[in-house]
């Protein structure tokens, strides 16, 4: 039965009164694209699954306190997520490690194109490792979730003209770190 | 009235440090004017061309998958929490109870520490108690 029911407000609905499948079902909608996110946000795996843990903790705990009438699902959770990413931060000045850029998977059939691609890969971890969680939530939400300014904005808990800035000036300071870090930048006495 | 040239130079720039390079995403009202101004601008359109190779890193970097997680298990775990009206039952019960064994151990009458005088004063007629409470014991007789 629940397996039909495929609006994500009505499976919140059912764990406002306490229905732990509609519970399960709703997680295994979230759970991936959520993981996602939060390790993006955080830079650091670990980090990101007790994020997300608190964060469904929060979305069982306070079901009731859900109105459809103020947005959807996603956004609901998807703002418990960020704050809780962005709390955590807060509390344990975390200095997260770059994710080994050996570990960043690549599909092309050409090793040295592979190759090539790693290493990009792993200069945009090394710059994105550089900038704040505020500012790689506004980057994830828009670049990787498809997330208009009004829509990161409710989730951040600001305005749409502050998320513009928030991301001209992650975006200008990525520029600036990519550019330095290219190896003819590098030469340049 | 119309806007100075350089409002919408500075505009177009900021919508693409902002928005990148991907013009589907600009502002619907500001999309026709943005182009305009940087189509006449090669500065504007050396920093779109820019912001679309950024644009490629960090679309990458943000859909990149990550390995899968147990959902399962998470959602066990959080289910493990009671929730909002739960807690605030149990914290009700709880204070019920602590009332409830408050009210039932408190004693309805105060026990005299010295039983005696009741027992005996029960027991006793009138005239015997009088006799008992004003005759002198052999202690007492030496005080008078």
């Amino acid at each position: 039965m629940l397996q039909m029911i495929d609006d994500p407000a009505l499976l919140m609905a059912r764990v406002a009164t306490g229905d732990r499948r509609a519970f399960e079902t709703l997680v295994g909608r979230l759970y991936g694209p959520c993981l996602r996110i939060a390790t993006r946000v955080l830079n650091d795996r670990t980090e990101a699954e007790d994020a997300l843990q608190g964060a469904l903790t929060k979305m069982w705990t306070e079901a009731a306190r859900f109105d459809p009438a103020r947005g959807s699902v996603d956004g609901w959770f998807r703002r418990i997520l960020v704050n809780q990413c962005l709390d955590r931060r807060r509390r344990f000045k975390i200095v997260a490690p770059i994710e080994a850029a050996a570990t960043v998977p690549s599909d092309l059939p050409d090793p040295f194109e592979a190759s090539v691609a790693n290493a990009r890969a792993r200069r945009v971890d090394a710059a994105m490792a550089s900038l704040n969680p505020r500012q790689r939530a506004a980057i994830t939400l828009f670049h990787g979730e498809g997330a208009s300014m009004a829509e990161i904005a409710v989730t951040l808990e600001t305005t749409p003209k502050a998320v513009e800035g928030l991301l001209a000036r992650s975006r200008i300071e990525l520029a600036r770190l990519l550019d330095s870090d290219r190896p003819e930048s590098r030469n340049k006495p | 009235m119309t806007e100075p040239t350089g409002y919408f130079h500075d505009r177009a720039a900021e919508i693409i440090a902002a928005y990148g390079g991907d013009t589907a995403r600009w502002p619907d009202a500001e999309r026709a004017t943005a182009l305009a101004v940087i189509a006449g601008n090669p500065a504007l359109k050396a920093a779109l061309t820019e912001a679309r190779k950024l644009d490629v890193d960090l679309t990458s970097w943000a859909c990149r998958p990550v390995r899968n997680g147990d959902a399962r298990m998470a959602a066990a775990a959080a289910m493990r929490q009671p929730r909002s009206f739960m807690r605030w039952a149990a914290g009700g019960s709880i204070a019920a109870s602590l009332a409830a064994a408050i009210v039932l151990l408190t004693p309805t009458e105060i026990t005299p520490s010295t039983a005696a005088p009741r027992v005996t004063v029960a027991t006793l007629s009138d005239e015997a108690a009088f006799e008992q409470v004003f005759t002198l014991t052999p202690d007492e007789e030496h005080l008078l």
